[in-house]
């Protein structure tokens, strides 16, 4: 899943780690994200696109779609 | 009033619960050390090495699960990761074998109460350090969660087969009985590997 999360963050100027106590997650699991290497959970994803005043699919695409 | 009122005796056991307990471990601990033969000595010292270890990573649950424990700052900021809880689990029994093999404090030598209550304790020690750790990782989403669920699964899986695998030659082809550690091991090695191979895929 490819996501808009590092663009987001950059606009908002927080760090990976300031990300990370938002949502109650580690910073190693921000990373991964932002990699696309986990695909977060659904409450998770709801999460971010609250945090972020938008929709899921405003942050995540699935892969070759953009 | 009064559920305020348990809140505040309850938040102030749980800060003070865990330095008092530590505290106390290590004050029956030193008896042996203190008085206690070679094998007595050894086992209390591998012991408080164990607990201290396994402290630290309680502390670290602790501390993420509730920040304004600051007093265990100190005590977590020793904690490497998960990996803390593998040595704390490691020394701790080794503290237990050490304790049963060494000469002169066999079950049978050690009827006094040292061996009891260092084998309590250590086991003590041993279940809240991992149920702490596995329940801090538990509570928060991520790639923890997730390779700590998978490893489980997979060592659960591999133990249940090997077991069962070897069941059937020591049964059908007359194999030699095979020790209750040595499935432990294999599970524990293969749950430690797992976790730590799926940890650095994911991260």
């Amino acid at each position: 899943v490819n996501n808009r999360l590092p663009e987001l963050r950059a606009v908002r100027q927080w760090t990976q780690a300031d990300l990370a106590r938002h949502l109650d997650v580690s910073r190693q699991t921000v990373i991964s994200v932002e990699k696309g290497r986990y695909d977060p959970s659904l409450p998770l994803a709801f999460k971010i696109a609250a945090l972020f005043d938008c929709a899921i699919e405003d942050i995540f695409q699935p892969n070759g779609s953009r | 009033m009064v559920k305020g009122a348990l809140r505040w005796v309850t938040m102030t056991l749980r800060r003070a619960l865990p330095l008092v307990v530590l505290g106390g471990t290590l004050a029956v601990l030193a008896v042996p050390v203190i008085i206690g033969d070679g094998g007595a000595r050894l086992g209390a010292l591998c012991a408080v090495a164990g607990i201290l270890v396994a402290s630290m990573a309680v502390a670290r649950g602790a501390r993420v699960e509730h920040p304004e424990l600051r007093a265990l700052d100190a005590l977590a900021a020793g904690a490497a990761g998960t990996g803390a809880v593998g040595l704390g689990t490691a020394v701790t029994m080794s503290a237990i074998v050490l304790w049963t093999v060494a000469p002169g404090s066999g079950p049978r030598e050690a009827a006094g109460w040292p061996g009891p209550a260092l084998a309590t304790i250590a086991a003590i020690a041993l279940v809240a350090s991992l149920a702490w750790g596995a329940r801090s990782v538990m509570r928060r989403e991520g790639i923890e969660r997730d390779a700590l669920l998978k490893a489980t699964s997979l060592a659960f899986f591999v133990t249940v087969l090997l077991s069962g695998g070897y069941a059937l030659f020591e049964v059908m082809a007359d194999a030699p009985t095979i020790s209750m550690w040595v499935p432990w091991s294999v599970g524990m090695f293969t749950w430690a590997g797992a976790a730590a191979v799926l940890g650095k895929r994911m991260a």
